[in-house]
């Protein structure tokens, strides 16, 4: 019995140290948390939602959800490699061609809404009204338009700048 | 000892709490009594609150707004804080609109948005449960709420979420709780408030706008 009770607290222990770590884990990463609407347009169609990131010293770690909620992409941005690799990507926008654009146009718009390097000579066009920004891609036809977004929760009440 | 009574109590905290098994004839018992309340609902309306928990940031978006729903197949799904958006299915049309684009589906050509609308409808009002072309269901005893668990079948579906947790309260077997969990380990909470049924609710709140 003794044993028991003994296996138990231990149990009980390690699950409270658990939520403690992962407690410390979700203030640590919350460096700097962004918040935009974003709208991506084509000739025919659009898709919008909002834009989720967090930069801290080394990356930006974003993620692009619709209104429901719905997970579209999650990417990460190294500034060491400048580079950006998409590590969830909703199903009908998970084709390799798909992933090829969406790579550039979100490191040329990383660039725009954080100012990280971009070196290469580029045809994006931008146009900025208040505090929105478009970045056109003109060869393949698509609109990227991000809003910051205010929200009015009690912890962050802070206006995002663009 | 008053470790021991501690550690027991503890215990027996975390069981009350813990989502017990049923039998099989228990399940279809409750399966049953839900869809009974679901298909004698002919209008609802709430508000929500929608938490999005996002794995890779550790971090929440919580957004609000508003639901109607008038039998057989008309939703209106709003959000008005901390963005607009509003999603309308009147049977034979889809409408999506935020502040600067307006969209109108017409769902004879686009099946997608079609069953996108029914499956929010069945969710929202539980008439999910009762098809099982869409989901292997099960069920489970949370104390004051059961516990529906809904596993996707489609292989669509199964791309995007691994489950989707439905609670309903015991009391009136009224859905209160959405819980949305994706492949990514991202998980969305919907909360209903202040649910009304059967009341009378505007048909307007179902017309396209131009």
């Amino acid at each position: 019995m003794k044993r028991f009770l003994l296996f138990l607290n231990n149990l009980l222990f390690v699950c409270a140290i658990g939520l403690c770590a992962n407690d410390i884990d979700s203030t640590d990463v919350n460096n700097q948390l962004q918040r935009y609407t974003f709208q991506i347009e084509t000739d025919k169609a659009f898709v919008s939602g909002l834009l989720l990131a967090n930069e801290s010293e080394d990356v930006i770690n974003g993620s692009m959800i619709n209104e429901f909620g719905v997970s579209a992409i999650d990417f990460t941005y190294s500034k060491r490699k400048q580079k950006v690799k998409l590590l969830n990507v909703v199903s009908f926008l998970n084709k390799w061609y798909i992933r090829m654009v969406l790579k550039d146009d979100l490191k040329f718009c990383l660039h725009i809404l954080y100012g990280t390097p971009f070196n290469k000579k580029h045809k994006y066009e931008i146009v900025r009204i208040g505090n929105t920004v478009s970045i056109i891609n003109h060869k393949r036809n698509l609109k990227y338009t991000f809003t910051p977004l205010n929200t009015t929760d009690a912890d962050d009440t802070e206006e995002q700048p663009l | 000892m008053k470790k021991i009574a501690t550690i027991f109590c503890m215990l027996l905290c975390a069981l009350s709490v813990m989502a017990a098994p049923l039998t099989a004839q228990q399940k279809q018992e409750v399966i049953g009594r839900i869809n009974k309340t679901a298909s004698g609902l002919k209008s609802m309306s709430c508000s929500f609150t929608q938490t999005k928990y996002l794995s890779l940031l550790s971090d929440e978006m919580i957004s609000e707004g508003k639901m109607n729903y008038k039998q057989p197949n008309k939703l209106r799904w709003e959000y008005t804080t901390p963005y607009q958006y509003l999603f309308i299915f009147n049977g034979t049309k889809v409408y999506v609109g935020n502040e600067s684009r307006k969209d109108v589906i017409d769902t004879n050509t686009n099946k997608v948005f079609k069953e996108v609308a029914r499956i929010m409808m069945s969710t929202v009002t539980g008439t999910a449960l009762s098809n099982s072309s869409d989901f292997s269901i099960d069920v489970a005893d949370g104390n004051t709420q059961w516990q529906i668990t809904l596993v996707p079948k489609k292989k669509e579906m199964k791309k995007m979420f691994s489950k989707i947790v439905l609670l309903f309260n015991k009391s009136n077997l009224m859905i209160a709780e959405i819980n949305i969990y994706e492949n990514n380990n991202d998980r969305t909470n919907i909360k209903l408030k202040n649910i009304k049924t059967n009341g009378v609710v505007n048909e307007t709140l179902f017309a396209i706008p131009k």
